[in-house]
């Protein structure tokens, strides 16, 4: 058993407001991590292939709808030629903007279990942080609480007489029986 | 939050830890601060770190999907 040489709480106290704040931090920091990671799965997985299949549809109308310019323009000239450059652009960029969808569409398709892979090896990459938060350092508020109350009890004791000046000695493991200080250790001793 | 925001608290958090532990130090130095020291703040260190990577990465991977996924 380790030994604590504590002349006041402050130490202990102030230990245990750090880690307070360390976990608030580190929290927030996960938790929007984790909510942007699970926006983009949902986009992927829902929102974008529904877009990209209407855009494909709305453009492909696009294009009907230039290619039926040409032909209500070529009526309404006939019997004379007409220029159709103009038209015809416009329908080489409607037919880009139908490929375009085409490829965002298979993009998508093609990101959705890439990103779900990946949303899980970001999950394992904070997987330790997450335990250090919910497991080890809920375990050393619980040791440095031990430790106060240790103190706390010792605080209360009257000093025997005689050994004015004494140190409290406050036992630091986990087992060590909270409330009470730990026996003291033999001077210059040096424990594990 | 931006992703980036989120790498940078988490690198500010084990900082700031380790900044305030360093003033603890001054009234509490015994076997049992060096033994909560390596126990429990130092593991905490590699676990930022790969977190910080891990956010990184998905930070990174989330810009191109966005980029060959969002409109055009």
């Amino acid at each position: 058993m380790s030994t604590a040489r504590i002349h006041d709480s402050k130490a202990l106290l102030d230990t245990k407001a750090a880690l307070v704040k360390f976990v608030e931090q580190v929290t927030g920091a996960l938790a929007g991590m984790d909510a942007d990671v699970g926006r983009v799965t949902m986009w992927l997985h829902h929102e974008r292939l529904a877009h990209w299949k209407h855009e494909i549809r709305k453009r492909e109308d696009a294009v009907m709808a230039a290619k039926t310019e040409i032909q209500r323009k070529i009526i309404a000239a006939a019997p004379e030629p007409v220029s159709l450059i103009l038209e015809r652009k416009a329908v080489a960029r409607a037919q880009e903007r139908v490929d375009e969808a085409r490829r965002r569409l298979e993009n998508t398709k093609r990101w959705s279990p890439k990103w779900e892979r990946e949303a899980m090896i970001y999950k394992g990459g904070t997987q330790s942080l997450g335990e250090a938060i919910n497991r080890d350092i809920p375990l050393a508020m619980n040791r440095l609480e031990k430790m106060l109350l240790a103190l706390e009890a010792y605080q209360r004791m009257e000093a025997p007489s005689g050994i004015d000046g004494a140190e409290p000695i406050v036992a630091s493991d986990e087992q060590a029986p909270a409330g009470e200080p730990a026996a003291p250790e033999q001077p210059g001793s040096q424990s594990a | 939050m931006s992703t980036n925001v989120a790498k940078a608290n988490l690198i500010d958090a084990m900082k700031q830890l380790r900044m305030r532990w360093s003033h603890i130090k001054y009234t509490w130095q015994d076997d049992a601060a060096a033994k909560f020291e390596r126990e429990v703040i130092d593991v905490l260190e590699p676990a930022i770190l790969q977190a910080a990577r891990a956010v990184e990465h998905a930070s990174e991977l989330m810009q191109q999907v966005r980029r060959e996924c969002g409109d055009d």
